[in-house]
């Protein structure tokens, strides 16, 4: 394979997974941003037959979501502190409840591949390089 | 005399025994949304998610009085929605929990001993995939005679409200997928059931 044809475009994906590398921190740590320790709520008819002191049933143990818009959250607080989000209201607003852990796993792959991938272009793009000088400079 | 004396104490105890068995009550699970709610919680590497159902049926024999009792829950499986369609279609498959074919949860209580306040020590049985596994869990269980807020619940009768949640293990229920296998997907699955039951 002929490396020094593809020398320019080596140096471009190694820019671009630079780029890739750091949009992805920065995109991550935008999202991240205001997200809140909450626990996704629902009001259950007759919830006092229960014999709970509180109407919410709670879906899912509490997890760290990305912030929601205010109306999203109700009165009351969760298992272990946490905020409550009122998911009928997600629901009836075609709001999905993204996690941080959803951001931060997409987050690592886009970054760990892309830092992997810029490596590899880097090295080509300077194998590429060396290739590309004259023999005499070379030595 | 001493016949006689002997047959009334008879009389009394048999009296007495079938009284306490007929405390038995049977109770059924009122079958409306919003009153009952399953919930399955997974941990995969990407985020938790829940799956949420109100499709519960079920029947539990019951004595408030002596607080023991039997019962069955079933909770249709195929109806559980994640908030993903693609996701609750994948879960139905075979793949994964394989509702297509065996759509039924099933926990069997066969006895139920008082432990303290409304919490029983429940021993049964809990089924899915087609495979039964005996099981222990702690629940709570309560009574309420038919008041305002079973009234206001469109409750008849008095009722008795069921509230059980516990892991389980799906590779105990030949779930497994290579996503588990890899530990991208836990293992246990965190099951709360809350159902409200009638006498009525």
């Amino acid at each position: 394979m002929n490396l020094v044809r593809f020398k320019t475009t080596f140096f471009a994906l190694a820019i671009l997974a630079g780029i890739l590398l750091v949009g992805s921190l920065v995109a991550s740590s935008l999202l991240l941003r205001g997200s809140v320790y909450a626990q996704l709520a629902e009001k259950l008819e007759a919830a006092e037959l229960f014999g709970e002191n509180q109407s919410n049933v709670y879906i899912g143990s509490p997890q760290k979501f990305l912030a929601l818009p205010s109306q999203a959250y109700m009165q009351g607080i969760g298992e272990k502190g946490a905020q409550l989000i009122n998911n009928a209201y997600l629901k009836q607003n075609g709001i999905y409840p993204f996690q941080v852990k959803t951001v931060e796993f997409i987050r690592n792959v886009i970054a760990i591949c892309s830092l992997l991938g810029g490596i590899l272009m880097l090295s080509l793009w300077a194998r590429a390089n060396r290739l590309s000088q004259p023999k005499s400079q070379m030595a | 005399m001493k016949k006689q004396v002997l047959l009334a104490f008879g009389a009394l105890a048999l009296t007495t025994l079938m009284s306490a068995r007929g405390a038995t009550e049977v109770w059924k699970v009122v079958e409306r949304d919003n009153l009952n709610i399953a919930i399955a919680e997974s941990e995969t590497d990407v985020e938790n998610f829940t799956a949420r159902t109100s499709k519960i049926k079920g029947t539990f024999n019951f004595d408030r009085e002596a607080k023991t009792g039997t019962g069955t829950i079933t909770v249709d499986g195929a109806s559980l929605d994640t908030g993903v369609e693609r996701r609750n279609l994948d879960m139905k498959t075979a793949a994964w929990l394989n509702f297509e074919k065996e759509p039924e949860i099933k926990f069997q209580a066969t006895r139920v001993q008082w432990m303290r306040n409304n919490d029983y020590r429940i021993t049964g049985t809990f089924t899915m995939n087609g495979v039964t596994k005996a099981m222990i869990t702690v629940a709570t269980l309560k009574v309420t005679n038919a008041n305002a807020a079973t009234a206001s619940a469109r409750i008849a009768g008095d009722s008795l409200a069921l509230n059980a949640k516990f892991p389980i293990k799906l590779s105990d229920y030949k779930i497994t997928n290579p996503s588990i296998a890899a530990g991208r997907v836990s293992d246990t699955l965190d099951i709360t059931i809350k159902a409200i039951a009638t006498n009525k």
